[in-house]
């Protein structure tokens, strides 16, 4: 009993008149469109099997772009090979004009008509026969009884292929392989993708936490203002106490001496009375090797100098 | 029976992994932004905390010069000091340079904000002095 028999059923030969009236049509493909092959191998799995079709296929086809397929038969135990070439088939189907969205499925002939008792005459030339379980084409003109071709009473078996619409422009395997390849990428990259957007956010959630334990301002505009601000300060005052040390360790006699030491708007003001001008071009001579800037003023034994810190 | 070209499926995914490496640069180039952003924070927090810490704790800065100015040679010798909102002012007729060394030798070599200083020698061993203290 069949529940998902839905579709018309439609014979496809080259040399067959299909009609199809625009509705899903389940495909019997003519034995003029495969090759088969009646075989006892000692395997249970039809995937084993399979993969040796190619070689048991190897010296009987003709040049061409070949598709497998393989059933075992309850009946008798042997395994049915079949090869096919997609492209030829797919000829036929747009020959007969059948577009590829009214195909339900593709059965072989062999696995849907082996039963048949009587020939079945496709056209004036041929006919379809059952010779040694095998459905056959055969010229009309060897069978004596035949009747016309019907598809009626036929129920479909689950023995169904896919056709290959590109196995002629494209090698499957390999693209599968690119295919394969690529889906790797992409999930490398998503992965990597994945991991590095978590590690950012890890690296924003540090950042803020900073901005909370050091209690920054809500920008780095004004954080970088305030410590520019401070590291001004500190190179200002470490720059006075710099040059106080310069000052107050000159060497001076016992009636040189300093009078004045005033420290207001980043400058340093310094009265040393009692000088000759000899010893204020040392004072000042000493203070400029230290790199200090200074401006100098000298009157009546004394000397004025203004140090900008 | 009608299947999509594979050809499609390639195209399609070559088109996604595309996607998918300049989406991987992107967040690359925003983890390196990121990593920078973090570095220059954690440089920019450091110093700002330290110094900070050195200029700007009031209450810090206050306790320290109020412990220099209880100093028993200091009180002796009659340092007038004002303590202001956000400054010190410390200010002495003819006092000895003993004590003002010692003042000075405490403020200088503390992290103290010397905003104004004046020292003027008096005598061979006096001098005035004025000074303030900023945080």
């Amino acid at each position: 009993m069949q529940f998902n028999r839905q579709h018309k059923l439609l014979f496809l030969d080259p040399n067959y008149d299909a009609v199809c009236d625009d509705e899903k049509v389940d495909i019997i493909l003519s034995p003029s469109l495969y090759w088969i092959k009646k075989i006892s191998l000692p395997l249970n799995s039809l995937r084993e099997v399979k993969t040796l079709l190619p070689s048991i296929f190897e010296d009987m086809l003709p040049e061409g772009i070949y598709s497998y397929s393989v059933y075992k038969n309850s009946e008798d135990s042997l395994f049915y090979a079949f090869a096919y070439e997609d492209k030829k088939i797919l000829d036929v189907i747009a020959q007969h004009n059948i577009p590829m969205t009214h195909i339900g499925s593709v059965h072989f002939a062999q696995s849907e008509l082996h039963n048949i008792d009587h020939a079945m005459k496709i056209n004036e030339q041929q006919c379809l026969y059952v010779k040694d379980s095998i459905v056959v084409l055969v010229p009309t003109s060897w069978v004596k009884e035949k009747e016309e071709l019907d598809l009626s009473g036929v129920t479909l078996s689950k023995h169904k292929i896919t056709l290959q619409q590109f196995a002629h422009i494209i090698d499957y395997k390999s693209l599968y392989g690119v295919i394969s390849v690529l889906l790797i990428l992409i999930l490398i990259s998503f992965s990597e993708l994945l991991i590095t957007t978590q590690r950012s956010q890890e690296i924003v959630t540090k950042t803020d936490e900073i901005f909370v334990k050091d209690g920054l301002r809500p920008t780095m505009f004004e954080n970088r203002s305030i410590l520019k601000k401070f590291e001004k300060t500190h190179e200002v005052q470490t720059r006075l106490r710099e040059y106080l040390a310069y000052l107050l360790s000159l060497k001076l006699d016992k009636n040189e001496k300093i009078t004045l030491l005033s420290v207001k708007n980043k400058m340093i003001l310094v009265n040393f009375s009692g000088v000759d001008e000899k010893k204020s071009s040392y004072i000042t001579s000493v203070l400029t090797s230290k790199g200090v800037h200074l401006t100098q003023k000298y009157k009546d034994a004394t000397l004025h100098l203004e140090i900008k810190i | 029976m009608n299947r999509i070209n594979p050809i499609y499926i390639v195209v399609l995914l070559t088109i996604l992994l595309s996607l998918m490496i300049y989406k991987l640069g992107a967040s690359k180039s925003e983890l390196e932004e990121n990593k920078e952003s973090f570095k220059t924070t954690q440089a920019i927090a450091l110093k700002l905390v330290s110094l900070k810490d050195v200029y700007a704790d009031n209450v810090k800065i206050k306790q320290s010069l109020q412990r220099i100015l209880n100093d028993a040679s200091l009180r002796s010798a009659g340092l007038k000091t004002k303590f202001k909102a956000t400054a010190l002012s410390i200010s002495a007729q003819s006092v000895d340079l003993k004590t003002l060394n010692l003042l000075l030798n405490k403020i200088l070599n503390g992290a103290y904000i010397v905003e104004s200083m004046r020292i003027k020698r008096v005598s061979r061993t006096k001098a005035d002095l004025q000074m303030e203290i900023r945080w």
